[in-house]
């Protein structure tokens, strides 16, 4: 089962090779090919693999061992993270073509998709860290892509809420993002140091066997959780993935669709399983469950309000990941009582991974072919571009409503799936608010898709020399487009096509979507408009992000330098102590006068002292 | 040993002709024949300190003072044969008597005020030292107890160790930089090597050694602590071998306060009683200071060294990292070595204390050595270095980096 790894590092391997050229042109091509080759070898591995263990020891001190797990989650998750990979990269080619750094966009672009690819495969928690790292360097180096930090790159305009910046540059959002993942990989560290300290080993198969874990308790498992929460921007870590649309717009897709945030999610489900016999485990999923619909939530209202193409898109990816992480924590929930369900209900939350994943990949494609071929990031500045970018319209229609979860498009059956659990945990844990919270969730989500389609596509301001995009950009979306109906098709058969009352939800929704942003546009509202500008505003956590916590680490810091750094060390060592020791030494030199009746007297003082010595 | 003696009386016959010529070639030959005679004897020690002579006339106009460098490495050659061939200690007590006339002249050779002056401080010094020594010794042998202690407190005289150490500074920063070469390499060659052969050949009361301890960890102390504002590269040197002196001196009297330890050190897998293990670190200590500390003075083209260097020196700056204990470099073993010794007796305390005490002191010398090595090597004119830094550059090195070597495969 090497033929794994082939499947993992290839990406890498062709982007190192593309260091090697000065060619643009082969550089995109080889990393092209390569998670091309990724995705067939994933392929099979899905068709022909036999579940299990495969690995090698690396450093046996601590348990590290490169080790792969195939099994129900990893061998689906990693085919069409392969794919989803592969259709970006061939996306890029063209999406790329006459960037001025290049070379740095195709390394970090397979580095990326190897990391991603190792946490999906990995068995073991060391093995699984290393890809973790990787994703978050390479999201760091991808986000922050065009250091130059044009305008046209930003998130936001240049305008100042209560003193802070309330635009994004790629440096800053970059920045950001290493930032909020380093903090929660920190804590991710230390969990994974405890499992092994306690349990003697990190592999997920191992930790399940382990009856130490039990002992473990519930405050490793939240720092544990860190991790995931972080990564997959979970309320109050979502800023950054918002203001990560500083980078290319293939960058987006990447870490919206197929990496990055989905490693967090689905580290959360395949631990599920270990962390079930944890003593003080109904706690963690309630946490996990909890932050999930607090999360999706507020990132859904984030999108409605939002006036750019993408930040509507981040917003809903942040939504969505906050939907998966409510029926993971809703599994593990439900899973507590009868552990039978719990493969099953896991499944579900696995599910929506894809379901939003083929979806958003496609959606970020296709705005990003929208800005790429109107000049603009913001909603208004370009409208009716159903009359110049046909398919691109088509595709983005197709999508978006699977992303809202409109049937029978794959998004609302994984959607629906995904949030039965939790409505079953909302049930059975008799948390009476939770049904209400869920309903008008599902209530304003095609209402954002609606706005952000009718906006760009049906009304507006219509734009001149707008043209469809190249085949190559609008094959890889509209393939994925496709794939919604395809897919939802699918899993209705396959697995399930439900049909619950949140489906009155999400029409009741479509619809007042549908009059206010297709229909009969322009609905202005004076009353709303507080309430608008605070979500607009991002319910002012920026100014917490940007201003606050940078105002009171930077005084923390001035307070260290002072005290300690100037005060105790620079005085000790550069004040104190070199005062001391020149006194001295002025002291002991003053001896040397020069004379020599001097000298006999310390000599005879001398001997004096050894005598006394020697008596005492 | 008649070789020597039959050298010695060859050159008090030659001391006419040197007032009729540069003597130094009296001295080069004086030197190669001394490096044969240690080559035939085996005595590689001996060949080390007589190279470092023979740079030292290739590298200058000696006039007549040639004879007195023939004579203070003779001196040296003879107390360190005396050491490693048992011989006698009344011979090396001829030979210390021998390199303070020379190297007295040595020091007052270019004839300035200063040289004249810092010369007599060492003659005057050194003079009661070497009294104090044989005095001492002769009381001792005759079984008179308190002996080795006026042989110790001579010692203390003869290698400048604080408090009696005024005119170390004197004599470094004032004399002539090749009579400070001189010193540095055969006077306090010889008296360390004297102290040696009396070291092996009589056993000190403990009261004597725990003094000699005490007043050596104090002169460390006080050497590095007063070297910190030197500002000359004379007087830096001449803290520095106060210092050197001290580790020498520390490493013997504990040996003579503690005895021999019953456990042998562990060097390099080798095991080495406490004694030659202290034995070993005077002579590295000896050659460590004094190859070194002659490159340095042994370059220098001025009239004393009460100053900064004139012209630049790239390869004394192995030389001075030498001496600050740079490793692998012969200055850091002895320093390795001692700890080594201290951790070879029972006492984890004072063990600790002692070991510390050795590290903070090397610690604390750090700023004057780096001083001193900016001194050298950003001097403003050109580079001049010559035979002697070359050697004693290559010597310290070469020696630092086969010392393991050696020892695993000859003790």
């Amino acid at each position: 089962m090497e033929v794994v790894l082939l499947a993992i590092f290839f990406p890498l391997i062709t982007s190192i090779l593309s260091l090697f050229s000065a060619s643009e042109k082969f550089k995109a091509w080889a990393v092209t090919a390569g998670t091309f080759i990724s995705a067939l070898i994933a392929t099979y591995l899905f068709l022909n693999a036999s579940p299990g263990l495969y690995g090698w020891d690396w450093i046996t001190a601590i348990g590290a061992r490169i080790e792969v797990r195939l099994d129900n989650f990893s061998l689906p998750m990693g085919m069409l993270v392969a794919w989803l990979v592969a259709a970006i990269s061939l996306y890029s080619v063209k999406y790329m073509e006459g960037d001025y750094r290049p070379g740095w966009y195709w390394f970090f672009f397979g580095f990326f998709a190897s990391s991603m690819l190792i946490i999906v495969y990995a068995e073991n928690l060391w093995f699984l860290l290393v890809g973790w790292e990787g994703v978050g360097l390479a999201s760091w180096a991808l986000i922050g892509h065009w250091y130059r930090d044009e305008f046209e790159y930003w998130v936001g305009r240049e305008e100042r809420v209560a003193g802070v910046p309330y635009w994004w540059t790629p440096s800053k959002a970059g920045l950001r993002a290493i930032l909020t993942v380093r903090f929660g990989d920190a804590f991710f560290l230390v969990a994974i140091a405890l499992f092994y300290a306690l349990a003697g080993t990190v592999s997920l198969t191992g930790l399940k066997a382990s009856e130490a874990l039990r002992a473990l308790g519930v405050v490793p498992l939240l720092f544990f959780a860190l991790g995931p929460l972080t990564k997959s921007a979970q309320f109050p870590f979502h800023e950054w993935l918002l203001t990560a649309m500083t980078g290319p717009t293939s960058v987006s897709a990447l870490i919206h669709a197929a990496t990055m945030v989905k490693a967090g999610v689905y580290v959360l489900i395949v631990t599920t399983p270990i962390f079930l016999l944890v003593r003080g485990a109904e706690l963690y999923f309630l946490v996990v469950m909890s932050l999930g619909v607090v999360t999706a939530l507020a990132a859904t209202l984030i999108a409605l309000t939002a006036m750019e193409f993408k930040l509507v898109l981040a917003g809903s990816t942040a939504a969505n990941l906050g939907i998966i992480a409510a029926a993971t924590g809703a599994a593990g929930l439900l899973g507590l009582h009868d552990e039978h369900l719990l493969s099953t209900l896991l499944f579900f939350a696995f599910l929506h991974i894809v379901g939003h994943a083929v979806s958003k990949a496609s959606l970020f494609m296709g705005f990003g072919a929208v800005i790429h071929e109107a000049g603009t990031r913001f909603i208004g500045e370009v409208g009716r571009l159903w009359r110049h970018m046909k398919i691109t319209g088509v595709a983005m229609a197709l999508s978006m409503l699977s992303l809202v979860g409109i049937p029978p498009f794959v998004g609302y059956i994984t959607k629906d799936l995904a949030l039965e659990n939790v409505f079953e945990a909302g049930h059975a844990y008799h948390i009476e608010l939770l049904a209400p919270v869920l309903y008008l969730l599902l209530f304003i989500t095609p209402i954002y898709g609606l706005r952000l389609l009718g906006l760009t596509f049906v009304h507006g301001k219509e734009a001149e020399e707008v043209h469809e995009a190249p085949a190559l950009m609008w094959i890889p979306y509209t393939a994925l487009a496709i794939a919604t109906i395809v897919l939802g098709a699918y899993f209705a058969v396959a697995v399930k096509f439900p049909l619950t009352e949140a489906l009155v939800s999400v029409l009741a929704g479509f619809l007042t979507g549908f009059i206010l942003y297709i229909w009969l546009p322009g609905f202005r509202s004076e009353v709303l408009s507080p309430l608008w500008n605070f979500l607009y505003r991002r319910f002012y956590l920026p100014v917490l992000y940007d201003g606050v916590l940078p105002l009171l680490y930077t005084g923390f810091a001035k307070f260290i330098y002072v005290v300690f750094d100037k005060g105790l060390f620079d005085g000790l060592y550069h004040n104190v102590l070199p005062g001391a020791f020149d006194a001295l030494s002025r002291l002991a030199r003053r001896l040397i006068t020069g004379d020599i009746n001097i000298y006999v007297l310390y000599g005879m003082v001398g001997i004096l002292i050894t005598l006394l010595l020697l008596l005492l | 040993m008649i070789y020597l003696v039959y050298l010695i009386l060859a050159l008090s016959l030659a001391a006419p002709l040197a007032l009729r010529f540069d003597s130094r070639y009296i001295a080069a030959a004086t030197s190669l024949v001394l490096l044969l005679i240690s080559a035939a004897a085996g005595v590689p020690v001996g060949v080390v300190v007589s190279l470092v002579a023979l740079a030292l006339s290739l590298d200058w106009r000696l006039g007549p003072f040639g004879l007195a460098l023939s004579f203070a490495v003779t001196a040296a050659v003879t107390a360190i044969y005396v050491y490693y061939k048992s011989e006698p200690v009344v011979y090396g007590l001829v030979a210390l008597a021998l390199s303070t006339a020379a190297v007295y002249g040595l020091l007052a050779m270019d004839r300035e005020k200063e040289n004249v002056e810092g010369a007599v401080k060492y003659l005057l010094f050194s003079g009661v030292g070497k009294v104090l020594i044989v005095v001492g010794y002769v009381l001792a042998v005759l079984g008179w107890h308190p002996g080795l202690y006026v042989t110790v407190l001579g010692f203390m005289f003869e290698l400048g160790i604080a408090p009696f150490h005024a005119w170390v500074v004197d004599a470094y920063a004032l004399g002539s930089p090749r009579g400070a070469a001189a010193l540095v390499a055969f006077s306090k060659v010889t008296a360390l090597f004297v102290l040696l052969t009396i070291f092996k050949s009589l056993k000190a009361p403990s009261d004597v050694g725990l003094v000699a301890l005490i007043i050596a960890l104090a002169s460390m102390l006080v050497a590095n602590v007063a070297g910190l504002g030197a500002k000359t590269l004379g007087r830096i040197m001449a803290y520095s071998s106060i210092s050197h002196m001290s580790y020498a001196l520390a490493a013997v009297s504990l040996v003579w306060w503690r005895g021999v330890s019953s456990s042998p050190a562990d060097v390099f897998g080798v095991f080495i009683s406490t004694v030659d293990l202290a034995a070993l670190v005077v002579v590295l200590e000896a050659l460590a200071s004094g190859l070194a500390k002659a490159g340095v003075f042994g370059y220098m083209p001025t009239r004393l060294s009460d100053l900064l260097p004139p012209r630049k020196s790239v390869l004394n700056v192995l030389n001075i990292f030498s001496l600050l204990g740079l490793p692998p470099l012969l200055g850091f073993w002895p320093k390795l070595f001692l700890i080594l010794l201290i951790l070879a007796y029972p006492g984890a305390p004072l063990a600790a204390f002692l070991v510390a005490w050795i590290v903070l002191n090397s610690a604390l010398a750090t700023p004057y050595y780096l001083r001193a090595i900016r001194m050298v090597a950003e001097a403003p004119g050109r580079v001049a270095d010559n035979i002697t830094s070359s050697y004693t550059a290559f010597a310290t090195t070469i020696v630092g980096l086969t010392l393991p070597f050696v020892i695993y495969a000859f003790l």
